[in-house]
C-alpha cells in the first residue's frame, strides 16, 4: 500500500507498507494456489488502485476487495491497519518539513542515502575481486521438472555486477517477476556483506543486476503465476548468490536457511461457520543458517522474512483455529553439521478438530538441504530434509511439496522442516560444543561420531578424548584435509555439476490432484540418496556415513 | 540461557483448551524426572504446563510430587506466578521466578534476622516490579515481582511530588551518568507493562514502564561509519568518566558537551567535591567531533547535546505519545543528577507545559521507596468474544482475585477502607495478535456493561492506534487483571522559609553559557540553590547550582521556587524572549 505525502500541495514523498494478506480469492484458500498455471489462477488481480481518494475512502474499491476475498471481516480491518500506519507516517514526515524545512529534509534523506552506499562500497572493496559462480537446485514441484538458478558475480574495486540466469518461466506457481528477484539478490548479499545501519536503497546502488531475457523463472513474464515467489524461487536466487559470495572473503560466510516447507490449513470452523486460513508459520520455520563464528537459529520463519516471522504461542493457536497441537520440539540431528552448526528444525505436529479441512502444501526442501558452507556437507540424508505427513487411522502418508490434500477430522498432520546448513568442517568444531549438543539432545550420539568424529559415551553423554583424536584424524584424512581458509573452492554448496548428477529423473511428475486420496504418492528418494554419494570427496563421506546409519530413530528432544 | 536445555523436561499428559483433561499425567515419569534433577543438584524448578490457568489438576499434582521427592528445592507453579494465556510468556515467568526464588528467600531471611535483631519492631517491606511493596512472605511467594524494583521506585517518586503539587499526569525522567529513565503516572497511577525483556527474559507480569535509553551524562558522542554525531550507548562509565573529570577518560561524553557549553561548573559540582577540567572537555569534544566535522567547539558541543536531548526526547515521546497520551496534560519531574540541565529542551520539544525539579533529585528513587502503597497484581485469562463472554464467569473471575488481594492485604496489615481497586481487561479485535489494556469501573458486570467495555476497548485503541473499528471489528476479550492498592497516609514536606520573589540575593555570580537559539555564549546570571528562599522567580537564561544537580533555565523560561522544596519550570517557546539585555558574546 502506498500513500503520497504532500507538503503545501507539493508530493514530496511516498510512505509505503506491505503486509501478507489472509487470502487473495480465487479457488484455493490461502493466496497459494500449487495448481495455478497464469497469474488469473491465483485469485483477484489487481492493479494500481486508489482506496483513498482526497482523504476519503473509495468504498466500491474496498468493498470489492474484501467481497472477493474468504476472510473479509479480517483483511478489511488489516487494509485499515496498513493504511493507519501509512497516515502516521504521513503525519511524521509533514512534521519534520515543518520544522526543518524542505531543503534540509531532503539534503538529510541524500546523505543517509550516500552512506548506505559508501557502507556498501566499502564493503564491496573488501572482497577480493574476480568472478565468483554459484547455483541453486531448485526441486520439482510436480509439474516444471529439476530446474537450476545460476549466478555469477563480478566484484571489481567497488563495484559488483550479478547476473542471474535460470530456465523459461514454468506454468506454475514458483515464478519470480523482477521486482521479487531483485529483493531475493539483495537479500542475499545483505546477509552476506553484514554492512551497519542504516539500510536503505543507497546500498543497491553500487550492485548492478542483469536479470538476462524476461520470460524466464527469474525474470517472469505476464501472465506467469507467481504466488510462491517470495520464497520459491526467492530462497533459491539467495542461495545462488550467497553461494558465489561466499568465496570471496570466508569470515562474511552464511549458510543456507532451511527452504520454506509451508502449509494452510483452511477450512470453516465449525465453532463459528466462519472461513479461516491458518498459515502454519510454527510448523514452517526450519533452521538458520550457520555463519562464521557462530551456530545458526532454531526454527526461523523465514530467510525470506528474515526470520522475523513469530510462530506463536500453542494455546493462542489453539484458541484461535479449530486444532489440537499434540508435538513441538526440536528435531534431533536435523541442522547441518559443521565447525558452525546450522540451526535445528522443529517436528510439529497436530489434529484436526471437529470439521474437514484442506491442507495446502506450498514449499521446498525435501530434496536438498540447506546448503552448508567452507567445508560444511550440503548433504547427510533423510534427517536433514524436510517432510510432512498426514497421520490417519494410524497409518503415516508423506505429503508431497505442492498440493492441495484433504484432512478430517481427527487426521494429523506432521511437519519436520529442515534445520539450517552449517559453515566450516565439523570435524573442526569445537569438541565441547558437540558434547554439549550431545548433552542438550540436539545432536544423538551416533551423529556425534559419525558427522562430527567425535565420540560421546552413550551412558555418560562424555567425551572419549582417545578414541575422537583418532577417528577425526581418520575422518579428516578421508576429506581430504582441512579446508584452507580464505581460499576458494569450485565444489561449494550445490554446485551445478553436482546438481545436474543428482536429478533423479523426474520426481512425481504427476499433477497433484485436488481432493486427492492417500495414499500420497512417494518420491523415489532412495536412488536419489545413492546417486548423491558421487557428488565430492567430502559429501561422499558424508553421506556414506550417513546412510549407514539410515533408520536411525531421532530421540526425543527434551 | 536460565535453564540448560538438557534440564527442560517434558511431561506427558495434557489438558485441552477447554480445560478438560485429555491424557492423564504420567506420575512415574514425573518421578524419574525428579531423580534427574536430584542428581544434577539443583536448587529451583519452575513447573508450566499447557492451559493449567484453566484446569490446574496436572500441575498442581507435578508440584506436589516435587516438593516429596525434592525437599528444600524451590518450586513455581506457573498458575500461581501468573495464569494467563500465551505459554511461552508464561513459562518464562515462572522460570525466572524459580531463579531468584532461592536467592530472594535466602535475602529476605537475612535482612529480616539482622533488622530483628537490631531491635526493628515495624513492619518490613519490599518494593516491588510494580512500584509496589509487598512483604517478604508475599514477595517470596512471587518473586518475579522483585526484579527491576529500584527504578520501579522512580514513578512513586513521581506520584508523591505529583500529589503534593496537585498534578495527577506526570512523566518522570531520571538521568544518572549512564542511562535515562522515563516512566509514566496517569491519574496518579504508574504506568505499567507487561511482556518486557529483562535481559533476554520474557517477563509477563506488570511491570513498572520504564524506558531506558543509553543517554547519561557519561554517554560518548562519536561519528559513525557515515560521519553522523552519535551519542551512545557507549557511555564512560565511572572509571575513567567524562574527560572533564580528569581521570584518564579522552571521549567526549554529554557531561564534557555541557561543559563546553558553559552549563556546568567546573569548580562547583557535588558542593564542591568534584572539580572538572574544563580544558580536557573542550579537547575531547574538539579533537573527536568538532574537528572532523570542521565546527567551531560550541557548535560541536551543541550538537552533542542535541542528539542527547533527541535521544531522551524519543524514549519520552515512546511512553507518552506513542501510548496515546497527549504531552500537555502531563508535568515532567526531574531525577538524577544530570537530568535538570536537559528538562527545559526536553519539556519544549514535547510540549510538556511544566517541569518539576526536587533538590534531591540525585536520590530520586531513594525517596520513591519511603513514600510507595503496597501493592499485588492478579492476572487471569478468559478468552472469547466479548459478546458472548458470560458476565456471570467474569464477574466471579474478578470477584475472585479481588478477594486473594484483598486477603493478601489485611495479611500485611492495611485496613480494609485503605484498600482501592483496580480492574483491567484486556481486549483485541479478533484476529488481532496483541491486546490492549483497558481499565473498568469497579461494578459487577452485566450485559450493558459489556456494551460500555467495547466502547472503551474502541476508545483505547483510538487512542493508542489513531483508529477503532466500530463497525467492523469484533472486541475479542483475553485477559482480566486486578490490582489492589493499600494505601499507605502520604508523607509532609517540611516547609521552607519564604521570600520575596525577588532572588537577587541568591545570584552568585555568572558565566558565559551558550544557547542555541541565539547561537552564541551569553554572561549567564548563576544561582546558588542553597540560597532559594520559598516564593524565589525569575525568568531564564540563568543556571541553578544545587549540590547534586544542576538547572538550566533556557532563555524564556520561567523558574519559581515553592515552599516545599521543588522548582517549577514553565516550558519556553523559544523566541519569544523580549530582551537578553545584559547578555554579551564569550569566547569558548
Amino acid at each position: 500500500m502506498f500513500k503520497p505525502v504532500f507538503v503545501d500541495d507539493e508530493l514530496v514523498f511516498w510512505a509505503s507498507n506491505k503486509a501478507h494478506m489472509d487470502d487473495t480469492g480465487g479457488s484455493v484458500a490461502g493466496g497459494y494456489n500449487p495448481l495455478a498455471e497464469d497469474m488469473y489462477a491465483e485469485g483477484l488481480r489487481m492493479p494500481p488502485l486508489r482506496i483513498h481518494e482526497r482523504g476519503i475512502p473509495n468504498r466500491d474499491v474496498i468493498d470489492l476487495i474484501v467481497g472477493s476475498v474468504r476472510t473479509g471481516t479480517q483483511q478489511r480491518n488489516d487494509m485499515g491497519a496498513q493504511f493507519v500506519a501509512l497516515s502516521i507516517a504521513e503525519r511524521n514526515l509533514v512534521a519534520l518539513v515543518s520544522r526543518y524545512g524542505r531543503g534540509t529534509v531532503d539534503a538529510a534523506v541524500e546523505r543517509i542515502l550516500d552512506i548506505g552506499e559508501q557502507n556498501m562500497r566499502e564493503a564491496i572493496s573488501s572482497m577480493t575481486d574476480g568472478v565468483y559462480e554459484g547455483s541453486s537446485p531448485v526441486e520439482d514441484d510436480g509439474r516444471s521438472g529439476e530446474l537450476t538458478i545460476e549466478s555469477r558475480i563480478e566484484i571489481e574495486g567497488e563495484r559488483m555486477r550479478v547476473a542471474i540466469s535460470s530456465p523459461p518461466q514454468v506454468r506454475s506457481y514458483i515464478n519470480s517477476y523482477w521486482a521479487n528477484t531483485l529483493s531475493s539478490v539483495y537479500y542475499g548479499v545483505l546477509m552476506y556483506a553484514a554492512i551497519p545501519v542504516p539500510y536503505n536503497e543507497g546500498l543497491y546502488r553500487p550492485i548492478e543486476v542483469d536479470l538476462g531475457p524476461a520470460g524466464t523463472l527469474t525474470n517472469a513474464s505476464y501472465p506467469a503465476a507467481c504466488g510462491a515467489a517470495t520464497t520459491t524461487a526467492g530462497d533459491n536466487i539467495a542461495d545462488a548468490v550467497r553461494v558465489a559470495l561466499c568465496k570471496t572473503s570466508p569470515e562474511r560466510a552464511v549458510a543456507g536457511w532451511s527452504h520454506c516447507a509451508g502449509t494452510n490449513q483452511v477450512g470453516v470452523d465449525p465453532r463459528t461457520g466462519e472461513h479461516y486460513t491458518f498459515n502454519m508459520i510454527i510448523g514452517t520455520g526450519g533452521g538458520g543458517g550457520a555463519t562464521w563464528g557462530l551456530d545458526g537459529w532454531h526454527c526461523v520463519n523465514t530467510a525470506a522474512g528474515a526470520g522475523g516471522i513469530l510462530a506463536g504461542d500453542v494455546e493462542l493457536l489453539e484458541h484461535e483455529f479449530p486444532v489440537q497441537i499434540h508435538r513441538y520440539e526440536l528435531r534431533a540431528d536435523s541442522a547441518g553439521a559443521g565447525r558452525w552448526r546450522g540451526g535445528l528444525g522443529p517436528v510439529f505436529e497436530l489434529e484436526v478438530l471437529d470439521h474437514d479441512a484442506d491442507l495446502v502444501l506450498w514449499g521446498v526442501g525435501t530434496k536438498y538441504p540447506p546448503v552448508g558452507l567452507l567445508g560444511a556437507a550440503s548433504s547427510g540424508g533423510e534427517v536433514k530434509l524436510a517432510r510432512r505427513y498426514l497421520i490417519a487411522d494410524g497409518r503415516e502418508t508423506e505429503l508431497p511439496p505442492h498440493g492441495i490434500v484433504p484432512i478430517s477430522a481427527g487426521q494429523r498432520l506432521r511437519t519436520c522442516p529442515a534445520g539450517g546448513g552449517g559453515v566450516g568442517s565439523a570435524l573442526e568444531r569445537e569438541l565441547e560444543s558437540v558434547v554439549a549438543d550431545v548433552a542438550n539432545g540436539l545432536v544423538s550420539v551416533d551423529a556425534a561420531r559419525e558427522e562430527y568424529g567425535v565420540v560421546v559415551d552413550p551412558d555418560t553423554l562424555t567425551l572419549d578424548t582417545d578414541r575422537t583424536q583418532a577417528l577425526r584424524l581418520e575422518l579428516t584424512a578421508g576429506r581430504g584435509g582441512r579446508w584452507p581458509t580464505g581460499s576458494a573452492s569450485t565444489s561449494e554448496g550445490h554446485s551445478p555439476t553436482s546438481s545436474s548428477s543428482m536429478t533423479p529423473g523426474r520426481f512425481a511428475c504427476t499433477r497433484w490432484a485436488r481432493r486427492l486420496r492417500s495414499p500420497v504418492r512417494r518420491s523415489p528418494r532412495g536412488s536419489m540418496r545413492s546417486r548423491r554419494r558421487s557428488v565430492s570427496p567430502a559429501a561422499s563421506c558424508l553421506a556414506g556415513a550417513t546412510s549407514s546409519s539410515r533408520g536411525r530413530r531421532s530421540p526425543s528432544t527434551r | 540461557m536460565l535453564v540448560p536445555r538438557r534440564l527442560r523436561l517434558p511431561v506427558r499428559g495434557r489438558v485441552t483448551k477447554d480445560g478438560d483433561l485429555y491424557a492423564a499425567l504420567d506420575e512415574d515419569q514425573v518421578r524419574r524426572h525428579a531423580e534427574t534433577l536430584r542428581n544434577e543438584r539443583v536448587e529451583a524448578v519452575a513447573v508450566s504446563l499447557l492451559w493449567s490457568f484453566l484446569n490446574d489438576a496436572h500441575e498442581r499434582r507435578v508440584g506436589e510430587i516435587l516438593t516429596e521427592e525434592l525437599p528444600g528445592v524451590f518450586c513455581a507453579l506457573s498458575v500461581d506466578i501468573l495464569p494467563q494465556i500465551r505459554e511461552y510468556e508464561r513459562t518464562s515467568t515462572t522460570i525466572l521466578s524459580a531463579y531468584v526464588g532461592p536467592i530472594l528467600t535466602r535475602y529476605v531471611e537475612r535482612i529480616e534476622r539482622m533488622l530483628r535483631a537490631r531491635g526493628l519492631t515495624g513492619q518490613i517491606r519490599y518494593m516491588q516490579a510494580n512500584a509496589g511493596f509487598a512483604s517478604g512472605a508475599a514477595l517470596t511467594r512471587k518473586p518475579v515481582y522483585a526484579l527491576n524494583s529500584g527504578p520501579a521506585a522512580g514513578s512513586t517518586a513521581a506520584l508523591a511530588v505529583g500529589r503534593q503539587l496537585g498534578y495527577e499526569n506526570i512523566v518522570s525522567v531520571d538521568m544518572g551518568g549512564t542511562s535515562f529513565d522515563v516512566c509514566l503516572v496517569k491519574d496518579e497511577l504508574p504506568d505499567t507493562v507487561k511482556n518486557v525483556d529483562v535481559c533476554r527474559y520474557r517477563v509477563g507480569i506488570p511491570m513498572i514502564n520504564i524506558n531506558t535509553v543509553g543517554a547519561g551524562g557519561g554517554s560518548i558522542a562519536w561519528l559513525d561509519t557515515g560521519g553522523i554525531l552519535r551519542v551512545g550507548p557507549r557511555s564512560a562509565e565511572a572509571v575513567p568518566g567524562p574527560a572533564c573529570y580528569g581521570r584518564g577518560g579522552v571521549e567526549p561524553t554529554v557531561t564534557d558537551a555541557s561543559v563546553v557549553l558553559g552549563y556546568l561548573n567546573p569548580r562547583a559540582l557535588l558542593g564542591g567535591r568534584l572539580e572538572l577540567d574544563q580544558p580536557a572537555a573542550v579537547q575531547a569534544v574538539r579533537s573527536a567531533v568538532a574537528a572532523p566535522l570542521g565546527l567551531p567547539d560550541a557548535e560541536a558541543a551543541q550538537g552533542i547535546f542535541e542528539v542527547a536531548n533527541h535521544n531522551m526526547a524519543t524514549a519520552i515521546r515512546e511512553v507518552l505519545v506513542e501510548r496515546g497520551y497527549d504531552p500537555r496534560d502531563f508535568a515532567m519531574v526531574v531525577g538524577g543528577g544530570a537530568g535538570a540541565v536537559h528538562a527545559g529542551r526536553l519539556a519544549a520539544e514535547l510540549s510538556i507545559p511544566e517541569i518539576l525539579i526536587t533538590k534531591v533529585a540525585s536520590a530520586f528513587c531513594a525517596f520513591g521507596a519511603l513514600v510507595a502503597d503496597l501493592r499485588h497484581d492478579y492476572q487471569a485469562s478468559y478468552a472469547a468474544r466479548l459478546a458472548d463472554a458470560d458476565p456471570a464467569r467474569l464477574d466471579a473471575i474478578l470477584e475472585r482475585m479481588e478477594r486473594e488481594g484483598r486477603a493478601e492485604l489485611a495479611e500485611e496489615g492495611v485496613a480494609p477502607e485503605d484498600v482501592v481497586v483496580n480492574r483491567t481487561l484486556e481486549l483485541r479485535y479478533l484476529g488481532q495478535m496483541h491486546e490492549c489494556a483497558v481499565s473498568i469501573p469497579p461494578r459487577p458486570i452485566d450485559g450493558t456493561m459489556l456494551t460500555e467495555i467495547a466502547e472503551l476497548f474502541h476508545r483505547r485503541h483510538e487512542a493508542l492506534h489513531t483508529y477503532a473499528e466500530r463497525e467492523t471489528g469484533v472486541p475479542e476479550l483475553v485477559n482480566l487483571a486486578v490490582t489492589v492498592l493499600g494505601k499507605v497516609p502520604p508523607i509532609e514536606l517540611p516547609a521552607r522559609a519564604a521570600g520575596a520573589s525577588d532572588p537577587s540575593a541568591t545570584r552568585v555570580g555568572e558565566r558565559p553559557a551558550y544557547f542555541a537559539e541565539r547561537g552564541r555564549y551569553l554572561d549567564t546570571p548563576v544561582f546558588d540553590g542553597s540560597l532559594v528562599r520559598a516564593g524565589n522567580a525569575f525568568t531564564g537564561p540563568a543556571i541553578v547550582e544545587e549540590p547534586t544537580t544542576t538547572i538550566v533555565v533556557f532563555p524564556g523560561t520561567n523558574m519559581t521556587f515553592d515552599g516545599r522544596g521543588f522548582y517549577a519550570m514553565s516550558a519556553a517557546v523559544p523566541d519569544t524572549v523580549a530582551s537578553d539585555a545584559g547578555a554579551g558574546t564569550a569566547g569558548g
